[in-house]
């Protein structure tokens, strides 16, 4: 069984986060979720599967976005 | 300047965001499985660059230097005690860069391109630290000089734009004086210079960039500064970073001057993280590829062809040696891969010839042909008449008889011995250099008697008033054309008589 540590910011439902697992669930079968919760990544969600790293969060994001626009 | 609409810029980056992808970032993150002496080993972080820089959770850097199938080995840029076992690590996918450009001019920067003199770097290019250097088709023979404005190493140990001129020396023998006094004489001259620092105390950094400052040499020149409080990484990256930001500048064809201080510091450094990362010692316990450490950053310095915009490094490494030993293991290596060495002496500095130069023991492979017409002209058989001198002192120095001719030849030894003092960060220029060797072929200073000095500097300062005509010409063509020379003359002539009728007395 495979454990997904998903880390959102604390303002993500309830409902969302299962979606999320739901998601995952279909993908790897059965999966173990761990919450973690950090206000720094500003929204979405941050995966990581087996040291592998899903990386959604916005903060992550808009840094992508700076680094495209400036050069 | 053309205006800049700000809807247009508004309409810029509405369009840049519109091209904008929201896509998941997916890497793979490693761990940490032990650390120890600046030494990190992560587990399970494959596809992995030679050199590139490596994230750990809390900002800390470090650069991959071993690449193994079931993990990495890297050395921590920043002396941390923040990195532990089990911690994240994220590859960046980049090789260590520093920033280049015009911007850096002025500045203080750290090898991996921080600012660290307060004010933020706004550098818009990077370079990667470790580039290949120019091939042979890319480069040209060195012609033009560099002057130093040392007239012991103009006239007899000239150095040329895009040659490496090792300084050698013990501790104490002005070694870093020489390369800041070449800086301070680029004043004029469009050679932007580095001084790069490796493993030094922070104090004499602060003390270097002073002087630089009191002499204005910082508005062409910048520093890429690792103390000895930094890490071992930092110190091995530095002259590298240097070497990047130099290159920067010669790939658009301008004339840069490196002074890398000092590279024994260097090795000393990358002893210690080789033997850190467990590579087997050799010699002295360096690591096998010493050599091609040093072969490989010196290599960089060129002079670049026409067609690639004729820009050159010129690299000034100093090299420590202990009690004088130039045959130790890193001073032979660098030695035989620059284009000749400035060799300073203890026992010269302390008995007053300063610059200690030891003419006998110094060299310039390649300066000849890039020195200046003028200087030519008038240093012909320096050398040669100061060895001579050195030898025939050794014999008469229990005060014998000696016979005229020799008397003749201690004198002019004396006086060329005197001529060549130079107090610091008081550089002469080409035409005072000329005069200067002009006079002494010419024996104007045979009524000097003890006040060699005195009586050179009231000459520099006729010479300054009555053929300002010459001197414009030689320092801005570089030569002395016997027309000039022949009114040069004259004017020490008369200088001479005026002296001993005690005119300037």
């Amino acid at each position: 069984m495979k454990k997904v540590v998903i880390t959102a910011a604390s303002n993500m439902s309830e409902e969302t986060y299962r979606r999320i697992c739901e998601g995952f669930s279909k993908m790897l079968g059965k999966a173990e979720f761990v919450r973690v919760t950090d206000d720094g990544i500003i929204g979405g969600f941050i995966a990581e599967i087996d040291g592998e790293i899903y990386d959604m969060s916005i903060a992550s994001q808009l840094d992508k976005m700076q680094k495209e626009i400036t050069g | 300047m053309p205006e800049i609409q700000i809807e247009e810029i508004g309409g810029y980056l509405k369009k840049q965001i519109a091209r904008f992808q929201v896509e998941p970032i997916v890497y793979r993150r490693g761990t940490v499985s032990s650390v120890g002496d600046g030494v990190v080993r992560v587990k399970e972080l494959p596809d992995r660059l030679y050199g590139e820089l490596l994230e750990f959770e809390g900002g800390v850097y470090g650069m991959a230097l071993d690449l193994e199938e079931d993990g990495v080995g890297a050395v921590l840029m920043d002396n941390s005690d923040t990195v532990n076992v089990g911690d994240g690590v994220k590859g960046t996918g980049v090789v260590a860069e520093v920033p280049v450009g015009d911007e850096l001019i002025g500045r203080v920067i750290d090898p991996i391109g921080r600012s660290l003199d307060g004010e933020p770097l706004k550098a818009r290019a990077y370079l990667p630290c470790e580039r290949p250097a120019p091939t042979i088709m890319q480069r040209r023979p060195v012609d033009k000089p560099l002057e130093t404005g040392i007239l012991a190493i103009d006239s007899m140990i000239p150095v040329g734009r895009g040659q490496r001129e090792l300084i050698i020396g013990d501790r104490q023998t002005g070694k870093t004086s020489i390369a800041i006094d070449t800086i301070i004489n680029q004043k004029n001259s469009d050679v932007i210079c580095i001084y790069c620092a490796i493993g030094q105390k922070a104090s004499n950094i602060a003390r270097i960039i002073e002087t630089l400052t009191e002499n204005g040499a910082m508005e062409y020149s910048l520093v890429v500064a690792s103390t000895a409080s930094d890490s071992p990484a930092m110190q091995y990256l530095a002259p590298y970073a240097a070497c990047a930001v130099a290159e920067g500048f010669m790939e658009k064809g301008k004339d840069v001057l490196v002074v890398y201080d000092d590279l024994s510091k260097h090795a000393v450094a990358y002893r210690t993280m080789s033997l850190l990362l467990h590579r087997p010692p050799g010699r002295e316990a360096y690591p096998g590829d010493v050599f091609y450490l040093h072969s490989r950053l010196l290599e960089r310095s060129a002079c670049m062809s026409k067609e690639l915009g004729g820009g050159s490094i010129t690299a000034l490494p100093i090299i420590e040696t202990m009690g004088g030993n130039i045959s130790a293991y890193i001073p032979t290596n660098v030695i035989s891969i620059t284009d000749g060495q400035i060799y300073l002496e203890t026992e010269l500095f302390h008995s007053g010839v300063r610059p200690a130069v030891n003419t006998g023991l110094s060299v310039s492979r390649v300066g000849r042909a890039a020195q200046q017409k003028a200087m030519r002209k008038v240093s012909g058989t320096l050398r040669i008449e100061l060895s001579q001198f050195r030898e025939m002192a050794v014999f008469t120095r229990f005060g014998s008889d000696v016979d005229d001719s020799t008397k003749r030849m201690l004198n002019r030894g004396n006086t060329l011995t005197e001529l060549l003092k130079q107090p610091k960060s008081s550089p002469y220029s080409l035409f005072d250099q000329v005069s200067l060797l002009l006079a002494y072929r010419n024996n104007i200073f045979e009524d000097a008697g003890d006040n060699i000095k005195g009586f050179a500097s009231q000459m520099l300062s006729y010479l300054r008033g009555s053929c300002a005509s010459v001197e414009n010409a030689v320092n801005s063509t570089g030569d002395l054309s016997d027309e000039n020379e022949k009114r040069l003359l004259d004017a020490l002539n008369q200088f001479k008589e005026s002296y001993k009728n005690g005119e300037h007395q």
